[in-house]
């Protein structure tokens, strides 16, 4: 029988080398990280609060971890690595980095996880609506770790192009459409009967396009800007990032010679109309 | 079977070794050093460093291996995420930009420097440092239908009145031509050392050896 005094010692000593040891862990914004050492599991609130990200975190007491430095992607991967892989297609934005997504084959997740839902994917730093992803599932949550690029992109477009159509999940009709492809519009489309962020987001862009003369085709959420493809009026197409805050040109696409923050979406289609 | 496979048939296993183990680093992720940097990484060297401040814009799309994904985004970080995803090379991505002040910790840790900066401070900032250091610095620049692959001792640092024009003509032919012209110095350097220079010209396809 295992000695209690023995026992206690050693948890002792590893918790006082968990004070000096940094860990590696995902972190969604208002939530907890976690790390295990000698079979407990430990829960940290992180410092700053707000975190949302992969962090190296360094534990200051029982109950705050500070983030050292956000991960790089191979720190990541090599996390990730342990967790089984899922491919899913993202349905809509849950919140900031989080995503509604469904299973790209229910019969695979169907073996693998017992059962088939809609999935909540966290940390999901680049993709878009409708676009298939891989995914990693460590039993209680799925991380995100890349967008899958072995499928069509014509899938994802014309996906959007029917929602900005209308076109009810029933009716939506493309090459190589599956069940699972139907359930994800459903999904995304489901909720589009309120007045939602997004929606907002997309009318005030397209409102300062078309003061300036241009037009909106798609826009992508990159945390504090937006990515939007969009068209002058003679049909040259333009990828812009724009601010969130004040529609100001993060980075116009050509060159202003550094002072793309003088200018606003609906000032920028003058002057790319002007440099065409 | 390693990833690279042809170029170690090609170049010999001693070689291939050399390589994977010489630290480089580029200044700039830019036309010349986003290809220089995807190019050498795909030919086996697997100690990288890339500095860019810059972020990736529309207009780079056509000369630089960036997708319209990541218009916004840092080009070192995007440069270094490609890589380990393609290939699983960590590239070490510097997103600062490189003044006189701060090339000691920016460059200290390379045995070779590749200035492919667009601006002359910082090409100046990089010359004065290999030179103080004797660290081989090898510098490569595009001028419309002319490029020049040179090695520090010979190199001139170009006026300030060719800085900050970002619309300038550019071929990708030319930008191709010049990265693997360059990538050949290199690899050529850290197999016989040997400091070779050349000049490049598109309109008649000529790549000569380059003199003072």
């Amino acid at each position: 029988m295992t000695n209690i005094f023995k026992l206690i010692n050693q948890i002792a000593i590893a918790e006082a080398q968990l004070h000096t040891t940094q860990f590696l862990a995902p972190c969604v914004k208002g939530g907890r990280v976690r790390t295990r050492v000698a079979g407990m599991v430990y829960t940290f609130t992180p410092k700053p609060s707000k975190f949302e990200g992969w962090g190296i975190f360094q534990p200051v007491d029982e109950k705050t971890a500070t983030v050292v430095e956000e991960a790089d992607l191979p720190q990541i991967t090599e996390y990730l690595q342990h967790f089984p892989q899922i491919r899913l297609r993202l349905a809509h934005q849950l919140r900031k980095q989080t995503w509604l997504a469904y299973p790209v084959n229910e019969a695979d997740v169907r073996q693998r996880l017992k059962v088939v839902k809609p999935i909540a994917v966290h940390l999901v730093t680049e993709g878009i609506a409708f676009e298939q992803i891989i995914a990693r599932w460590n039993g209680q949550s799925c991380w995100f770790e890349e967008v899958d690029r072995r499928t069509d992109p014509v899938i994802v477009e014309t996906l959007q192009s029917a929602v900005k159509q209308l076109i009810p999940a029933e009716e939506l009709q493309l090459k190589g459409i599956t069940p699972e492809i139907r359930t994800v519009y459903e999904l995304a489309t489901r909720r589009i009967e309120g007045f939602t962020q997004p929606q907002q987001d997309e009318k005030r862009l397209r409102k300062a396009l078309q003061m300036g003369g241009g037009e909106l085709n798609q826009f992508h959420d990159r945390s504090d800007y937006w990515t939007v493809d969009w068209t002058t009026a003679d049909g040259v197409r333009h990828s812009s990032a724009i601010a969130k805050t004040d529609l100001t040109v993060v980075s116009s696409g050509i060159c202003l010679s550094g002072r793309d923050r003088d200018f606003d979406l609906q000032s920028l289609v003058a002057v790319m109309e002007q440099q065409e | 079977m390693s990833v690279f496979f042809h170029e170690q048939l090609y170049r010999t296993n001693a070689v291939m070794t050399k390589l994977k183990n010489y630290p480089v680093t580029i200044c700039g992720a830019g036309a010349l050093g986003a290809n220089i940097a995807e190019n050498l990484a795909r030919s086996g060297f697997d100690k990288l460093t890339v500095i860019d401040c810059d972020r990736i814009e529309e207009r780079n799309l056509s000369t630089q291996p960036y997708y319209r994904s990541d218009v916004g985004a840092f080009k070192a970080k995007i440069l270094a995420n490609n890589l380990y995803r393609a290939i699983g090379t960590k590239v070490d991505a510097k997103t600062k930009e490189l003044t006189p002040a701060n090339t000691t910790q920016l460059l200290k840790d390379s045995q070779l420097i590749v200035d492919v900066f667009d601006n002359s401070v910082a090409r100046q900032a990089v010359k004065d440092y290999a030179n103080q250091l004797s660290i081989p610095c090898l510098h490569a620049g595009l001028s419309a239908d002319y490029a020049e692959v040179i090695w520090n001792d010979v190199y001139r640092v170009p006026s300030e009145v060719n800085d900050d024009v970002c619309d300038y003509p550019l071929a990708r032919n030319l930008v191709i031509l010049t990265v693997a012209v360059t990538c050949e110095a290199i690899v050529s350097f850290i197999a016989t050392a040997e400091q070779r220079n050349f000049s490049i010209t598109q309109k008649d396809l000529t790549v000569q050896s380059f003199f003072e």
